[in-house]
């Protein structure tokens, strides 16, 4: 697997630990923790795949 | 990697997570409206004693002890009722528990951004007979729908919260 898509996964991994308990238990804590460390940490995660997805296509002469 | 390898993981990376956020984002907002949410925040604690004390007299108190408003008591009452009146309160929610955490923007004494508007009262008021059939209302129709006489200035006070400091 990739060093990227790795990366990819730990960023959503982390995403998901800073969202879980915000959906499990919603609290001024959580709600903070979720939009200012979940949210950008799935959109990272989520960059850098698309970032894999691209070089992975323009490889194969797709793009 | 093959497709199959490909899909899962544009599910696991992309699809999933978004449909994760957008979850949360519904759920958490609307759980940012109920009772307990405000009081979570410690310097709400004051206002929500005041509400829950079964001898306060004033209008929140007895709003909540009567059960005038049947839940998420603070939201009912401080959301503004304009087109996008709940998106701008939550919004203010968001830099309230900003402001809470940073310090940034924090001000020694709590108070409302504007003049409390009376339309969040007539939302509830204005259609119900004994309302509309108040001398004193009808007196002052034009008023209090314009905003220059306040509910509060007859019916106050909306909130006598104890222990405060500066």
């Amino acid at each position: 697997m990739p060093t990227t898509i790795e990366i990819a996964f730990i960023l959503t991994g982390l995403g998901l630990l800073a969202t879980i308990p915000c959906l499990l238990y919603t609290t001024p804590i959580t709600m903070t923790i979720f939009f200012f460390l979940g949210i950008p940490l799935f959109m990272a995660g989520f960059i850098v795949y698309l970032y894999t997805v691209i070089v992975d296509l323009r490889r194969h002469g797709v793009m | 990697m093959g497709a199959r390898e490909k899909w899962l993981l544009l599910f696991i990376l992309g699809v999933g997570p978004l449909l994760l956020v957008v979850a949360t984002f519904g759920l958490s907002f609307k759980r940012a409206e109920t009772l307990r949410f405000c009081s979570d925040c410690h310097t709400m604690t004051p206002w929500v004693a005041d509400l829950k004390d079964p001898h306060s007299q004033s209008l929140a108190a007895k709003h909540y002890r009567n059960r005038w408003i049947l839940d998420d008591q603070c939201y009912n009452c401080h959301v503004n009722y304009a087109f996008l009146g709940p998106v701008e309160a939550k919004i203010d929610g968001v830099k309230h528990i900003v402001a809470y955490y940073t310090g940034y923007g924090m001000h020694r004494r709590i108070k409302l951004y504007e003049p409390f508007p009376n339309g969040n009262c007539l939302r509830c008021h204005e259609n119900s007979a004994l309302w509309q059939h108040n001398p004193t209302h009808q007196a002052l129709m034009a008023q209090l729908r314009g905003n220059k006489v306040s509910c509060i200035s007859c019916h106050g006070p909306a909130h006598t919260p104890k222990g405060l400091k500066g």
